[in-house]
């Protein structure tokens, strides 16, 4: 048994045209424990692809190494494609095979006997509902459905690891959060998930641990609550009884006035500091404190502001997108 | 840690075992993709067909055959050999659209057999075009064909197959190294006309121009044509026969040395 699920030490991926070449992965480190949901977020661009890529044995680094379970992705392939298990952006089944076939086909390809994929099947689509759709095309399903299919072809082979690259992009609401809720029951089985996002949001409903990267290093990691106290500020809004006095207030604690009420930013010590100063304008009506967001700790830590994007389209086999 | 404790797996079957299985599923899985689509079925058959009636029908009466022999008889044993080829290319689309899709990738982080995923549509396109030129043949007897009933027949079927499966490592070769499945579409079939139509397919090379001669009588596909010929119209082995399995011999080994060497590359940033 290893203590590390997954071990990327100075990871280099320099991706080389004919013209230029460009680099996505720059000395990229990061130790994924056993049994986490670790989440790799950052804009478009930053590496994440890349970065699953490489660990899913599908790219060679330029430099550096990567280990699943103290096994080497480039030399020791064969033996980490036995404990991991894919699922991307790109819902990757058959559609022209029904959705029992896909899992049947995915089985044989983990080595497992007759009888064994085909209990391994039934037990899947029964765990991710997809029973009733089961002996139907896939290509007649929805994108949800899809998903959940793609997903527990992923689990086929009973993985160590599992590794989601982006999967809930360009879902609508309700199907990724009913995905996050599958994510969430994958983890309770104890299995390692590394999940690369662009959404804040998912990273925080899903994640106990967040490396952060830009520009195809680790800028920033740790738990959703510790990444939020390092910005370690609090929003206070406040809001006169007498509305006379807003401009007041705002100079008196530095803050800006919005839609009748005075925000002012604050480290988390200086909340009563602010208060004090802000009862001696004048009687408050209403008080509301606010912790930082993990979009706020996205932006100090990048540069810019996590975007909301349409899909891209599917990366071509170099790893880039089209 | 719970992790760990992960039922145990049966033994693993030997690696040329799982070779063996791998390219027969992921070949089963090509041919239901096939057999599944409607359209493609209809189109498949339809072109042919096509050629069969515009051949015997339209352009046949002007072309001179040597005396004694039906043009039909003629152009039947050709249009098979044109079909197992136009058959064997299209495996540089389907490559294409796996790669374009993801499920290669998906395949690649699987542990499957490293080549599985070739050899498999290697192998569900030649026996595609088996299928295809068995329906030619049925279309050709109702057209007036007649072929030489015997063991000729069955060694021409099985030539057929062979040569479709040189061609088709040709076309994996396409599929692995051009960028996108629009572009597959075009080079996968681009090469076969010039190579079908100037060869003694559908006329005598006898009656090209010298240059045009010239270039048909070394065609690969004017060897392929005389040896199938030889076999259904005669019940014999034509001295074509040579060339054929020459040419098919070099076509699998290039075509699969440059899909293999195109395949392992694409690991490399």
């Amino acid at each position: 048994m290893s203590d590390v699920a997954v071990l990327a030490e100075n990871v280099d991926v320099v991706y080389t045209g004919r013209q230029s070449s460009k680099r996505a992965l720059d000395g990229l480190n990061l130790s994924i424990s056993p049994g986490v949901v670790h989440a790799i977020l950052g804009p478009n661009g930053a590496g994440k692809t890349t970065f699953i890529r490489v660990a899913t044995t599908l790219l060679i680094p330029t430099s550096g190494r990567v280990s699943v379970h103290g096994l080497d992705v480039v030399r020791q392939a064969g033996a980490v494609r036995d404990i991991i298990g894919v699922a991307g952006q790109y819902a990757t089944v058959d559609e022209s095979l029904t959705g029992r076939e896909n899992l049947l086909l995915t089985g044989t390809l983990y080595g497992l006997s007759r009888d064994e994929r085909a209990s391994r099947a039934a037990d899947l689509l029964e765990r991710f509902d997809l029973v009733d759709a089961a002996d139907r095309p896939t290509k007649t399903y929805s994108g949800g459905m899809r998903r959940r299919l793609d997903l527990a072809a992923s689990l086929t082979g009973d993985p160590q690891v599992l590794f989601l690259d982006e999967p809930t992009t360009g879902l609508d609401v309700r199907t990724r959060n009913a995905l996050w809720e599958e994510v969430k029951a994958i983890a309770d089985r104890g299995v390692t998930i590394v999940l690369t996002t662009q959404y804040l949001e998912e990273a925080d409903a899903l994640a106990s641990r967040i490396s952060i990267i830009d520009a195809g290093r680790v800028v920033v990691e740790g738990t959703p609550a510790e990444l939020k106290s390092t910005v370690g500020e609090e929003i206070l809004t406040l809001i006169p009884v007498d509305a006379h006095l807003l401009g007041n207030l705002a100079e008196a604690v530095g803050g800006e006035i919005v839609d009748g009420t005075v925000r002012a930013r604050t480290k988390r010590h200086g909340v009563t500091n602010v208060l004090e100063t802000a009862l001696a304008v004048g009687p408050l009506s209403s008080v509301t404190t606010t912790t930082a967001s993990l979009d706020d700790v996205f932006l100090a830590y990048t540069g810019h502001i996590a975007e909301e994007e349409q899909p891209p389209a599917p990366t071509s086999r170099w790893g880039r997108r089209r | 840690m719970s992790t760990m404790t992960r039922p145990a797996r049966t033994a693993r079957p030997s690696r040329s075992r799982r070779f063996i299985t791998d390219t027969l599923a992921l070949a089963g899985r090509s041919l239901a993709k096939f057999r599944r689509n409607p359209q493609a079925i209809v189109f498949t058959i339809v072109q042919p067909v096509m050629f069969v009636l515009l051949f015997r029908y339209v352009f046949g009466g002007a072309i001179e055959t040597p005396p004694g022999v039906d043009y039909v008889n003629l152009l039947i044993p050709g249009i098979v050999v044109q079909n197992a080829l136009f058959s064997a290319a299209s495996a540089s689309v389907a490559i294409s659209d796996d790669l374009a899709s993801g499920f290669t990738d998906r395949l690649r982080s699987l542990p499957t057999a490293r080549l599985a995923p070739l050899t498999g549509r290697v192998l569900a396109d030649t026996l595609r075009a088996g299928l295809l030129v068995v329906v030619i043949f049925i279309v050709g007897l109702l057209v007036g064909f007649r072929p030489e009933w015997g063991p000729g027949l069955l060694v021409a079927w099985l030539l057929l197959m062979v040569i479709a499966f040189g061609f088709a490592w040709i076309a994996v070769a396409i599929g692995v190294s051009v960028k996108s499945p629009e572009v597959a579409q075009s080079a996968g079939f681009i090469w076969i006309f010039p190579l079908t139509f100037a060869s003694s397919v559908f006329v005598p090379v006898s009656t090209m121009p010298d240059w045009l001669a010239w270039f048909a009588t070394i065609n690969p596909v004017t060897q392929f044509a005389n040896a199938t010929r030889g076999l259904v119209l005669l019940g014999e082995v034509d001295s074509a026969m040579g060339w054929t399995i020459l040419w098919v011999v070099i076509f699998a080994v290039v075509g699969g040395f440059l899909s293999i060497r195109g395949w392992n590359r694409m690991t490399r940033a």
